[in-house]
């Protein structure tokens, strides 16, 4: 199984490598479409399921005054990290951003996102030590507390 | 099109990296009379030392308008080449060299 598992990823990197830019493209555009995580993690051809981790960090404001652009910091000490993964999964397409760190950078990185409402965040993990593929999992919320639709109509 | 600034701590060298006035023109939205007609944006962004990829990047229209970003280089050395290399939604690519010194 784990063999199968390895085997898999591999197949899916050499596809990677062998596409040409548009292909690699559309194969892409398939998992930032992706209706669900679960469906952008089967593009990925990810199988393991996912497991809580301790090791994994998504930094971002617990609440923020009004719609707009968060920092958020994700980071993994999981040795043998290969793949970052951030969702939203209240969005239509819930893929936010996908890295590929290799051993010479850290997995840590931070960037910006735009955050229309309060929204439940996850990170998702990939590692790949030994041939073995596992997949862990962290999540956050960060509210908005300006909502604009209740504003609009005055309720609370 | 993209401003990238290091710092050193310890043997890393931390870069951030940031979409720049230029790079917002560039994939300002297409209007034509008055309609949108296509949105563009920071799709993919690979960075590359010395000929060997460091990382690659993926981001979603919901990253728009502008991404920052900020990785850590293990070991860096002095004079060392990184590499970015982008491309956005519409097929805009470019590519941008620096020399690690810090």
């Amino acid at each position: 199984m784990q063999r199968r598992t390895f085997l898999k990823s591999v197949a899916v990197l050499m596809l990677a490598v062998a596409l040409p830019g548009r292909a690699f493209a559309a194969w892409l555009d398939k998992v930032f479409t992706a209706k669900t995580s679960q469906s952008a993690l089967d593009v990925l051809a990810i199988k393991a399921k996912p497991e809580p981790s301790n090791q994994l960090m998504l930094e971002l404001p617990e609440i923020t005054d009004q719609p707009g652009d968060v920092l958020v910091r994700i980071r993994s000490e999981i040795p043998g990290t290969d793949l970052m993964l951030l969702v939203d999964e209240q969005r239509d397409n819930p893929v936010l951003f996908l890295c590929k760190p290799s051993s010479a950078v850290l997995a840590d990185f931070t960037t910006q996102i735009t955050v229309d409402k309060t929204a439940m965040l996850k990170l998702y993990v990939r590692t790949m030590a030994g041939g073995k593929e596992a997949l862990y999992m962290v999540n956050k919320e960060v509210k908005v507390a300006f909502d604009p639709v209740v504003n609009k109509t005055g309720a609370h | 099109m993209i401003d990238l600034s290091m710092v050193r701590a310890a043997g890393d060298v931390r870069l951030t990296l940031r979409l720049n006035s230029a790079f917002q023109r560039a994939t300002d939205l297409q209007v034509k009379t008055g309609a949108v007609v296509a949105e563009d944006y920071l799709q993919q962004l690979v960075l590359s030392r010395d000929g060997e990829t460091l990382a690659e990047f993926q981001f979603s229209r919901y990253m728009r308008p502008k991404p920052t970003l900020t990785v850590t280089l293990r070991q860096a050395r002095q004079g060392q080449q990184v590499v970015l290399t982008w491309s956005t939604s519409q097929g805009k690519r470019g590519e941008q060299t620096s020399i690690i010194n810090v």
